[in-house]
């Protein structure tokens, strides 16, 4: 039973030795926390098929990509493990300025709920922003410049042209998002009282100022 | 060991009772001495809290993966974190500075892995982390 080659020794846990491990580190953590609660160290999110709610008072983005574009709203189908294909609302925003952001994500039978950038002149920021939502609703939307029924296999955006991954099975695609899939895309929009039930989430760079996590009720 | 039947012939009274009781006394006796050999539950928690960190990047990447992201990331630091509690179990003489990696990184999942795993697993790391750096052979009892 016993793999190890060091002395067949009996030990025992030095409490007081614990915390001069867990002193430091908490203290690194908790500067950690202040720094992305300010909004200066940005942290990366994905997570998927855990039942995330997303809301924020608005959404608007900024400044366009290389394509010239500010926001991609298309079809996608995401594959579950038994390769069967749910349809998604993908939504791709380079450059996202969020106001009274909420996320919250339901681990087993607890709640956690991330609130960020919901104090006036500090909103939460994200680039690259990708959200495969299976409903998504706000009260109110103005875009700039929409074009519906664009043509998303003629962009060159790293999402749209690098997707890796969308599930795992025989069916899936693997490769950009093909030539032809319908979509509408804009040079700029502005959305209020969203709210998204999403299906996976990732964001390359987050910040979140006055960040809080805490168990709680969904948003 | 190789031998294993269904449980339930536990229950039974009379010679094979008591003789898969005591065969299981003596596992139990050998995963004790086993447990006590090494920082057990430091690389317990260690092992429970990266792959709780690892667990919210692993469900997006089946679904959406960029490249360029940094989903991958939060996955690489939830496996080390693992990976540093399966050192703490099989190389227990290498645990002052596994622990404290241990620690690192899972600290550094708090930016790289949502949250840290949503919190939990960063806590468990670092806890297991810091159970391991403080776990000691007692060099008297010699067993």
């Amino acid at each position: 039973m016993t793999e190890s080659d060091a002395p067949k020794l009996v030990g025992k846990t030095r409490w007081r030795r614990v915390p001069l491990v867990l002193v430091p580190v908490y203290a690194m953590i908790a500067g950690l926390f202040i720094l992305a609660a300010t909004g200066m160290l940005a942290v990366s999110f994905a997570v998927s098929g855990v039942g995330l709610t997303v809301t924020a008072d608005s959404l608007t983005t900024g400044a366009v990509d290389t394509n010239g574009i500010g926001l991609y709203q298309f079809g996608v189908a995401d594959f579950a493990g038994n390769g069967t294909p749910v349809p998604q609302f993908e939504t791709i925003v380079p450059h996202a300025t969020l106001v009274n952001l909420c996320q919250s994500v339901s681990v087993g039978p607890l709640t956690l709920r991330t609130t960020a950038g919901n104090v006036a002149g500090s909103p939460v920021t994200a680039t690259n922003l990708v959200v495969d939502a299976t409903s998504l609703s706000s009260t109110g939307g103005s875009f700039t410049n929409i074009n519906i029924g664009q043509d998303m296999g003629t962009f060159t955006n790293p999402a749209l042209t690098m997707p890796i991954a969308r599930g795992s099975g025989p069916n899936v695609n693997t490769g950009p998002v093909p030539t032809g899939t319908f979509g509408q895309t804009a040079t700029a929009a502005s959305l209020t009282g969203l709210r998204q039930v999403a299906n996976a989430t990732s964001a390359g760079n987050f910040t979140l100022p006055n960040l809080s996590i805490s168990f709680g009720a969904p948003c | 060991m190789s031998d294993a039947g269904p449980r339930i012939s536990i229950n039974s009274v009379g010679r094979h009772g008591s003789d898969w009781s005591s065969r299981l006394g003596r596992l139990r006796a050998a995963f004790r001495g086993w447990r006590r050999t090494r920082p057990f539950w430091g690389g317990f928690w260690c092992i429970l809290g990266g792959l709780i960190i690892a667990y919210g990047p692993t469900t997006a990447v089946k679904v959406i993966l960029i490249s360029g992201s940094t989903v991958w990331l939060g996955i690489l630091m939830g496996a080390l974190v693992a990976v540093m509690g399966l050192f703490l179990w099989f190389a227990p003489h290498l645990r002052q500075l596994v622990g404290v990696l241990a620690a690192a990184f899972s600290m550094v999942s708090l930016i790289t892995s949502d949250y840290g795993g949503f919190v939990i697993g960063l806590v468990l790391g670092t806890l297991g982390g810091a159970l391991g750096f403080a776990w000691t052979p007692i060099q008297a009892k010699k067993t």
